[in-house]
């Protein structure tokens, strides 16, 4: 592709707009603290040595609760996608299920499994499996036939037919999950923070939002989106790799 | 030359039938197929579309059960696909797997049956009998489409089978890749000593390669005539297709197949 500008233009209008929000706000104004009164919020919270910990945990979380996602939704979806009757059998189930909001999740979890590290995973890793589920079972759906009978006619056992020609044919659509289900895991992450005070970076906002301290929520709202879009670049890399193996036209979709 | 002899058949085809379950209730694919197959010899299968060309080969291959009749490899009935058979499908893009490399490809069918060694001495010697030695370590959609389909053939013949069966393995490839994939399959012949089932739509091709052409015709598709090609088993792209005997059986083709029936 031939680009007429560099990329990082783009983030010309949002750079204009914290400028002007510096220049125009009041240094001391309560709801709308002007950015660089943010950086002082953040660098504060980093001094007393609250936001290390909690970025460690959110991440962490994030990361565990996405690994169980991906690994779950995965071999769920090969599963329905590979075996008929599991495939007729969930299909109402799934269609259904998939309709709930995520963040509806939340509070049925709580009750369940009360305010627990573990309750925070299960909400994260249950709703971020969705999209790499059902994509994983388009995916296994949309294996040509003809790869299929090919694999017979070398006497490939329905094991490593699965194995060799089903999951990785797969792939490429399971990382089309992955790239929704990693902002869907972010966004859990910190409502399941906010909403339960167990420990992260959604907790500092919710106590920067009850101290009315204002340039804490924003500093970390800011935090958050800069950790989501090295994240969103991050995963961007690891496609790439991955799929270097597959023919171009698969890659780019 | 004609040596009395009677070659026990590698595939016998007895008044077989197939037919499909469709919405209106049954539609007969094919019905009162009968031919055999003999050692070392091309029998070309040429049909018009729709005349079961690939359902045919589909039962032969194992992958699908007949409806009627008797199908046996080697005097022994067919029920999956048999050991020694080898597969080559038209559609090469999605006949191989295209995150294995070349050599991943031919090793697919093997790597469970053999030594490491022994699979790599099969690799590398299908993949030099297709004259692919050099692109072991490429991924299929890298290559041209004639490649490609030679990484299928290689992946065939890493098997060491006994019968290869081809369903118009070069109808989607251009002219000249397909002469020369065309001579290199009467190589493959000569020096591998298998048996080959070749169907194609292109009555050319059929007696180009054929020692035998069969007509598959109507519907549901029965196998109407069978000639012997007359023209020995060495045969160029140029002498061969000018010869009379290979004239003569083109124009006798192009009415049998009843293209507008």
């Amino acid at each position: 592709m031939n680009r007429l500008l560099p990329a990082w233009v783009g983030l010309a209008p949002l750079a204009a707009v914290l400028v002007l929000w510096q220049l125009l706000a009041p240094a001391n104004a309560p709801n709308f603290p002007p950015p660089l009164a943010w950086w002082r919020a953040v660098v504060t919270l980093a001094t007393n040595g609250s936001l290390l910990p909690a970025v460690v945990e959110t991440l962490w979380t994030f990361a565990l609760g996405l690994f169980i996602a991906t690994v779950a939704g995965f071999a769920l979806g090969i599963l329905i996608g590979t075996v008929r009757a599991v495939r007729e059998w969930s299909g109402l189930l799934l269609e259904f299920l998939r309709a709930l909001p995520p963040p509806v999740v939340v509070p049925i979890a709580a009750l369940m499994m009360g305010f627990s590290p573990s309750m925070k995973l299960t909400v994260i890793a249950v709703t971020a499996a969705w999209p790499i589920l059902l994509n994983t079972v388009a995916g296994v759906q949309a294996v040509p036939a003809l790869l299929s009978e090919a694999a017979r006619s070398l006497h490939l056992s329905w094991y490593r037919r699965v194995r060799h020609i089903v999951v990785p044919a797969s792939v490429p659509a399971l990382l089309v999950g992955l790239r929704v289900a990693v902002s869907l895991a972010i966004v859990i992450t910190l409502l399941v923070e906010i909403f339960t005070a167990l420990p992260g970076i959604g907790v500092l906002m919710v106590q920067g939002q009850r101290n009315y301290n204002s340039a804490q929520v924003f500093g970390l709202l800011a935090l958050v989106g800069v950790l989501a879009y090295a994240l969103t670049l991050m995963f961007a890399v690891i496609e790439g790799v991955v799929l270097s193996r597959w023919p171009p036209r698969v890659a780019r979709r | 030359m004609s040596v009395a002899q009677a070659p026990s058949p590698v595939f016998a085809l007895r008044d077989l039938g197939y037919s499909v379950s469709i919405r209106e209730g049954v539609r007969e694919i094919l019905a009162g197929v009968s031919f055999e197959l003999a050692e070392r010899e091309i029998l070309s299968i040429v049909g018009a579309s729709g005349t079961g060309k690939t359902s045919l080969l589909r039962i032969v291959a194992g992958l699908v059960a007949q409806s009627s009749g008797e199908l046996s490899f080697r005097g022994v009935p067919v029920s999956g696909p048999p050991l020694g058979v080898a597969v080559v499908f038209q559609d090469y893009a999605n006949a191989l797997l295209q995150w294995r490399t070349v050599a991943g490809n031919v090793l697919l069918g093997i790597e469970r049956r053999f030594s490491r060694a022994e699979c790599n001495d099969r690799v590398a010697s299908a993949l030099s009998l297709v004259g692919l030695e050099r692109h072991a370590r490429d991924y299929p959609w890298q290559l041209s489409g004639g490649m490609q389909q030679r990484v299928q053939i290689a992946r065939a013949l890493a098997l060491a089978p006994s019968v290869l069966l081809m369903d118009e393995p070069f109808a989607s490839l251009d002219a000249l890749t397909k002469s020369s994939l065309q001579d290199e399959m009467l190589r493959l012949r000569d020096e591998t000593g298998a048996s080959f089932v070749f169907i194609t739509h292109d009555i050319e091709e059929a007696i180009y390669l054929g020692d035998r052409v069969a007509v598959l015709r109507g519907r549901p598709g029965t196998i109407a005539e069978c000639h012997p090609v007359g023209l020995g088993r060495e045969r160029d792209q140029v002498g061969t297709r000018a010869a009379p005997e290979f004239l003569r059986l083109r124009q006798h083709l192009h009415g049998a197949i009843g293209a507008h029936a």
